[in-house]
This record gives structure tokens, C-alpha cells and sequence, in this order.
């Protein structure tokens, strides 16, 4: 990393190619599945601008996390389109989807924030629990926990569309 | 915690619904090389766009005329010009004394306006233009097809096959127009001449435009010419005389005489120059008796001019 914060693009690319699918998680939680690439983009060129002023390496994962939340806030104010409070995007009818992965991941956004990410890191992007709390930098527990409820609540959303196709 | 330790970290039992979340939701899982592949196709889409605004500026500039250069007292409608200006159908150009300016009419070629000139742009399509000049001076080159570049004087129509020419008139129409290249159709009251490179001919004359005369034409030829356009009679010593010393060179002169002559100058006409440049088989005088202008066509190519002086189907003398 400090090679990376001195200018050196290989060591960045380096960052890059660790974090890019972590980052990519963090994205695809709160935008379209469409917009993520370019976001993503972003993301890291905004990244390899200010990590100079990153100084502990081991906070790299929580920094681009937040540097991600952050692009994804302006691409929703860009766009003039201020996220809807979670509480009331319930009653907004979801789109029919033709494919299962759509279906899940769209029942995914409409968890509680908090279990969001966590989610679509750990089914879409495939990192364990582990892993998510190393990059995030949240403790184990709060992991788990947000594992542990998002699965519940995802069951439950699964199990109500079921019904609603029955 | 109820949770499976393979949700935890994969290990453990696999949990069937896990698994197929996780297969299902695979597809939205990030890719380098995805993300490569977008990069290119943006790039491959920037450089169509490049290309399409590159074709579209040049198709463009190939329409539009324009005022490329401008020296001393220069206006255009009224105020003055400057380099760059566009041109539009009614703009009116005035060159004072020591002044100039040259117009470029797209991709077709130019106009460069001496002094004291004064000329307006009355048609421009992009393809097709016409310009008519006041009075003063102009210079011409260009390179488009027949009849898409047309100057007008108020007294003459010149259409230019494709080539460079000087006009040079006053308010009147009176004035005289040199070929430097190529060949211009040049009309007058109803009547036609066709001026060749290396010839020159007068705006306006009592009966049409002027027949063109090469710069060496003797004395006799410009006399004779001058005569027979004018409506005055000629002699026979005088016609004699100029046929006479009538050379290859002169071969423009006397095929523009034969539709401007009675029928038996005509004739005189005819047979020197099938003398000076044998006819093809099948142009006879009897076509040009019956006044079939065709066998100009006909003949055109076996005059000895240039290659660039090749005569269009749509000739019709007059």
C-alpha cells in the first residue's frame, strides 16, 4: 500500500484487483446492477487520488467502502432521485423479474441496510463471514448477526412470493 | 444464531438453499474481465462517435461558403467582413480600392474578389451555387460538375464545366470573360458561346455573347468575329481574308461562327474548318445546314482540345 499511496500503478492495480469484487458488493447493494462497472470505476479513481492520505493500510477495506457508499449517495442525487426510505419501499410493488438471481437480489435491496451489504458480499460476491468482517471492519459478531437476520428476513420474503405465485 | 456454519463461512453441510442462492445470484458477481470489456466497447464507441462527428464536420465545411480570406476595406452586407464569416443566399460582398477577398464555396473550390468588386451569393444548395457579380472582378476555380457553379452578370449566364475563369464587367453587363482551365458555357439573349481554354470572350454584344478568341488569333479572325456579332455585314474580302489565316488554334472561333453566321458565311466557315480539323464520318455540312447543333457534339472530340474541354451531352447551341 505505501508503494500505492508514492504513485506506483502497479502496486494500485494490485489494491485493485484484491478489493474490486469487495467494492463491487458495496456497490450492487444500493445501485443498479447497470450502473455498478461505471460506479465502480469511480470508486478507484477516486480511490488512487486520495490514498495518500490513507494511513493505516489495514483500514483499506473500510476506506473504500466508504469512498463506495459516497459515490453511490451522489449517483442517486445526479440523478435527482433521493433513496426511498427503506420502511416504504415495502409497499412499492417489486418489478416481475423473469429470473430467479434477479428476484433474490431485488428481495436483497429490500432488506434493512445494515443486512444489505453484508448479504449480497457473502451470496453475490461469494466472500464468508470472515472475510466480510476483515474488509468491512466490523467485529464478528456484528457479521454474524447481520447474516444471521438477513437470511431469516430473505427466507421470509422468498417464502411470501412463493405464496403470492401459488 | 441459528444460523448454518456454512453460511458463516462455507464450511460444514451445505445448506441447499444457500447453495442455490448463491448459484443464482452468481451472475451479478463482479468480472475483470467484464469490466475490460466495457472499457473497450466505450472506447470503440467513442471513436464511432469521433469518426461520425469528423465525417459530419467535413460534410459540412463541403456545404457551407465562406469568407477564408479578406485584405483591406472588405464588407459583407453592409458592415464589415471578416475571415471566417459564412455566407448565406442575399449576402452581398463589396471589395473597396486595394482591397480583396476570397470566398471558399465548400469543397467546390474558390472565388478570389479583386477591388472595386461588389457580388452576391443568390443560390447556395452545397451542391449547386450561383453567385452574381455586380460589377468589378472575380477569379474561379473550381472543381464540381458541370452546371453546379453558375455566375451571373446583368447581362450574361457563365456555367462552369469544371475549370478556372476570370470575369471581369461593369454595372452594365459589359465585360469579358478569359478561360484558364477547362471550358464555361456562356449564354447571352438566348444565344450560346463556348469558351475554351486559352480563349477569351466578351460578356455581352449586340447579338448574344461574344465569340471566343484565342490569344493568338490574327487580327482578321478578331475582326471577323467582332463583325459577325455585331450584326454588321461582313465582306468577302474580310471573311476571305480571315479564313484564310485561320489556324488549328483558331478552331473554337470558327465552330462558334457557324451558329452565328448566315447560311453562306456558314458554309464558308464549315469547310475550313473541316480543312484545319477533318470531321468524323457522319458530321457533314448538311447537318450544319439543317442546323442539327448535334454534330458540334459530334465533332467536339476531333478539335484536338484537351481532355479537361470535353463537351457535355446537355450541349444544345442555341
Amino acid at each position: 500500500m505505501a508503494q500505492a499511496a508514492k504513485g506506483n500503478r502497479a502496486a494500485f492495480d494490485e489494491i485493485h484487483r484484491r478489493l474490486a469484487p469487495f467494492v463491487h458488493g458495496i456497490l450492487l447493494s444500493r445501485l443498479p446492477v447497470s450502473e455498478c462497472e461505471d460506479v465502480l470505476q469511480d470508486v478507484f479513481i477516486a480511490a488512487f487520488r486520495g490514498i495518500a492520505t490513507l494511513r493505516e493500510s489495514a483500514n483499506i477495506g473500510p476506506w473504500l467502502a466508504g469512498i463506495a457508499r459516497h459515490h453511490s449517495a451522489s449517483y442517486f442525487r445526479r440523478r435527482k432521485a433521493a433513496l426511498v426510505p427503506l420502511d416504504s419501499q415495502r409497499d412499492i410493488k417489486a418489478p416481475k423479474v423473469s429470473y430467479e438471481g434477479g428476484l433474490i437480489l431485488q428481495e436483497i435491496k429490500h432488506l434493512p441496510e445494515a443486512y444489505r451489504e453484508t448479504m449480497v458480499l457473502r451470496f453475490v460476491e461469494g466472500f464468508t463471514g470472515p472475510e466480510i468482517a476483515e474488509k468491512t471492519g466490523l467485529s464478528h459478531g456484528s457479521v454474524r448477526v447481520n447474516l444471521s437476520r438477513g437470511i431469516g428476513l430473505l427466507r421470509q420474503r422468498l417464502g411470501v412470493r412463493h405464496e403470492e405465485k401459488v | 444464531m441459528s444460523e448454518t456454519p456454512y453460511a458463516w463461512d462455507k464450511t460444514g453441510s451445505v445448506d441447499k438453499e444457500l447453495e442455490h442462492w448463491e448459484n443464482e445470484l452468481a451472475r451479478f458477481r463482479f468480472q475483470p474481465a467484464r469490466s475490460g470489456d466495457k472499457k473497450r466497447r466505450w472506447m470503440v464507441v467513442a471513436a464511432v462517435m469521433l469518426l461520425a462527428v469528423g465525417i459530419a464536420w467535413n460534410v459540412y465545411r463541403a456545404r457551407i461558403s465562406a469568407l477564408s480570406e479578406i485584405a483591406g476595406d472588405v464588407s459583407l452586407n453592409g458592415a464589415p467582413a471578416q475571415a471566417g464569416q459564412k455566407l448565406r443566399p442575399g449576402d452581398r460582398l463589396v471589395t473597396q480600392a486595394k482591397a480583396g477577398a476570397t470566398i471558399r464555396l465548400g469543397v467546390q473550390g474558390s472565388i478570389l474578389v479583386s477591388e472595386r468588386s461588389a457580388l452576391t451569393l443568390v443560390k447556395d444548395s452545397g451542391r449547386r451555387r450561383t453567385i452574381r457579380i455586380d460589377y468589378g472582378a472575380i477569379q474561379v476555380s473550381v472543381s464540381a460538375p458541370p452546371y453546379a457553379f453558375t455566375v451571373e452578370t446583368a447581362a450574361s449566364v457563365a456555367h462552369d464545366m469544371g475549370c478556372g475563369y476570370e470575369i471581369t464587367t461593369n454595372a452594365e453587363g459589359v465585360g469579358s470573360l478569359r478561360v484558364t482551365e477547362g471550358w464555361v458555357r456562356l449564354l447571352s439573349q438566348g444565344v450560346e458561346s463556348l469558351v475554351i481554354e486559352g480563349s477569351e470572350a466578351e460578356l455581352r454584344t449586340p447579338s448574344g455573347p461574344g465569340v471566343p478568341i484565342t490569344r493568338n488569333a490574327p487580327r482578321s479572325i478578331r475582326v471577323l468575329a467582332d463583325r459577325m456579332t455585331s450584326g454588321i455585314a461582313v465582306t468577302d474580302f474580310l471573311l476571305d481574308s480571315a479564313l484564310a489565316e485561320a489556324q488549328t488554334s483558331d478552331a473554337i472561333t470558327l465552330l462558334n461562327l457557324l451558329w452565328r453566321a448566315p447560311e453562306h458565311e456558314r458554309s464558308l466557315i464549315y469547310r475550313r474548318l473541316a480543312e484545319l480539323k477533318a470531321p468524323p464520318q457522319g458530321v457533314s455540312w448538311d447537318r450544319f445546314r439543317k442546323k442539327d447543333w448535334t454534330a458540334v457534339a459530334d465533332w467536339w472530340p476531333h478539335l484536338g482540345f484537351r481532355e479537361s474541354v470535353k463537351l457535355p451531352t446537355q450541349f444544345y447551341a442555341n
